[in-house]
């Protein structure tokens, strides 16, 4: 008996330790960003169709960002989730395409401080990417599954400024691929050939600069408002690429608004994170 | 200065290399809607040569008649004739007004299926069942089971053709009637041959275009059909054929051509050997052609159609009687 209250005794200790260095030492705190999606589109899929398609997209994103460790302030991680669906027309209007797009990416960054307002960011990150889309119309070639994994490259810049007694953010990012893989239909081939017969001989290809052509650009402004803080932006896509003697490209431009937390609770709404909690953003 | 400008050298370089040039469409125009099918089937059609259709000289002998066009369902009309000249029921154009198709392949021949026969007493009457849409009898006083395949755009399952076979596992053959089947999914087809299958057994090949050449096609891939794990039918089973049994239907029968116990009664299927493939014009209309080429287990050409084990048509006399002499003939095969 005396020795399992000696065990609890210490445990409880250990607890309380454990809790005071919790409230004094430096924490990595996990900023989140969520916004919605709004913009347009421009689809070029030739085994689905030799015309460009365009049309509006709606999607919603997540991205988290934070630090390594709690003694490090200079190399943090991310990830970005990704969903959006939408429809397109073929230029005469009298047909349509619907598609869907999700995307995770997983991202490491190194953070430069030219100044206190300055912060820049440069990096890679992983990324895998599964879409389709779909033309009710078309017989044995309805739909184009794209499936891709990139290691890409990256790039952010993030300036505070002070207006109107408050602290705006403003970031400007870029992220283009480097190597990677992807899936790209022969012209001929149905889908029944490929996955039914399991030829998928020229299905999966090697991509580079070569063959794989994207860039990613945001600007986003975080903006203060009460005790929340707001993120408006407008993100332009580019990508174009090419296997099989097919060339494929998908333009976006979305404008997003959404919230910017971070992912830790405190009393209250009104309570400002405590010192010892480092963000990455900062 | 030099250790930056190199890789900066070598980036752009391989950028620069790598712009993926994108094929010039034909513009929204008589013209250039007319051009936009002729090279959509001058490339990707995959018959051309097998046909033995020069395909430019049917360039010379439309084209020219573009201008005389008026008005939009004149141009149609125009494109539709062109296309007749592939012979090929896969082929089609859709436009907002009407679907151009051509139709030679069975309405040349004897029908050799007559609905009201098959729904009279005698064969499938009214107190026919119905399931994973077979409609589905024993008729000739309950020795031979019938079922009648209309289509293989419906799916079906296992459990459904279990049912099917138990209720006739007192019959001493089966017969398959897929007759008028126009055809649908080849998956449905392969499913239904691989109750009649003992082992996989090589039924047919497929090959698709791989370049703009008229004889540009990949290797033929091998097609195998394996038997169901489950369900197997090891008596006679007769299949009944017309020249509207096309497409996936001439798929079907092509792989019951290899079932042990198997044997196609009637007429020559349509055909439709080649997996049809959809493209569109800068107007919006939509073209179906034939894009991957099969052939039987011994490298023959299918798209004209599967020649019957037992060739026979349906007996006019007897049709007014109320007989269908394809299913008297199956019925006479099973049970002698």
């Amino acid at each position: 008996m005396k020795s399992t209250t000696t065990i609890i005794l210490v445990f409880i200790i250990c607890l309380t330790v454990d809790a005071q260095d919790f409230a004094t030492r430096v924490s990595p705190l996990t900023t989140s960003v969520s916004t919605i999606q709004l913009g347009k589109t421009e689809i070029l899929d030739p085994y689905l169709s030799p015309y460009e398609y365009s049309g509006t997209q709606i999607g919603l994103q997540q991205y988290t960002r934070r630090f390594f460790t709690r003694k490090d302030s200079i190399l943090s991680y991310s990830n970005r989730t990704q969903l959006q669906i939408g429809s397109a027309l073929h230029p005469s209007e009298n047909n349509s395409m619907l598609f869907f797009n999700t995307n995770y990416t997983f991202g490491v960054n190194y953070h430069f401080r030219p100044s206190h307002k300055l912060m820049i960011l440069v990096g890679g990150s992983w990324d895998i990417d599964l879409g389709g889309k779909y033309i009710s119309r078309n017989v044995n070639n309805p739909f184009s599954l794209d499936l891709y994994t990139n290691i890409n490259a990256t790039a952010e810049a993030q300036y505070k400024f002070s207006l109107w007694k408050q602290n705006f953010k403003v970031q400007y990012g870029v992220q283009t691929p480097l190597v990677g893989c992807m899936f790209v239909p022969t012209l001929g081939v149905s889908y029944y050939e490929l996955f039914s017969l399991n030829n998928m001989k020229d299905a999966f290809h090697f991509s580079s600069l070569h063959n794989r052509l994207a860039w990613s650009h945001y600007l986003h402004l975080h903006i203060p408002l009460n005790h929340i803080t707001l993120c408006a932006g407008v993100q332009q896509d580019y990508l174009q690429y090419s296997a099989n003697d097919l060339v494929f490209h998908k333009k976006n431009l979305t404008f997003q608004f959404g919230t910017v937390f971070d992912l830790y609770i405190f009393k209250g709404k009104r309570k400002k994170t405590p010192g010892n909690f480092r963000s990455s953003y900062e | 200065m030099k250790k930056i400008f190199f890789p900066f050298t070598v980036l752009l370089l391989i950028v620069f290399h790598s712009c993926m040039d994108e094929p010039a469409i034909q513009p929204n125009t008589a013209k250039g809607n007319f051009k936009a099918l002729w090279e959509i089937i001058d490339t990707r059609y995959c018959y051309l040569d097998y046909k033995k259709i020069n395909w430019d000289s049917v360039y010379n002998v439309y084209e020219p008649r573009v201008n005389k066009i008026k008005t939009k369902y004149e141009f149609f009309d125009l494109m539709a004739g062109m296309l007749a000249v592939l012979k090929d029921g896969h082929v089609n154009l859709y436009s907002e007004f009407d679907q151009s198709r051509y139709w030679k392949w069975y309405s040349d021949y004897p029908a050799n299926f007559n609905s009201d026969v098959i729904f009279n007493e005698r064969y499938l009457g009214s107190d026919y069942r119905i399931a994973g849409g077979f409609r589905y009898k024993k008729i000739a006083n309950g020795n031979v089971g019938y079922m009648y395949c209309g289509s293989f755009s419906t799916g079906f399952s296992n459990t459904q053709i279990k049912s099917i076979l138990d209720i006739f596992s007192g019959c001493k053959g089966l017969i398959i009637d897929v007759r008028n089947n126009g055809g649908g999914t080849l998956t449905n087809a392969e499913q239904l041959a691989s109750y009649f299958f003992k082992e996989k057994t090589l039924t047919s090949y497929i090959s698709h275009k791989t370049g703009n050449g008229h004889s540009d096609l990949s290797k033929p891939k091998a097609v195998y059909t394996s038997p169901n794990e489950n369900i197997q039918w090891q008596r006679p089973v007769m299949i009944l054929t017309n020249r509207m049994s096309y497409s996936a239907t001439n798929d079907f029968v092509c792989r019951m051509q290899y079932a042990p116990n198997s044997f196609i009664i009637g007429d020559q299927t349509g055909g439709g050997g080649g997996l049809p493939f959809s493209s569109e014009l800068p107007n919006g209309w939509m073209i179906r052609f034939s894009a991957s080429p099969s052939f039987n287990a011994e490298m023959e050409n299918i798209e004209w159609g599967i020649q019957p084990d037992i060739k026979i048509d349906i007996d006019t006399t007897y049709e007014k009687m109320g007989y269908d002499t394809i299913i008297e003939r199956a019925v006479m095969e099973i049970l002698k």
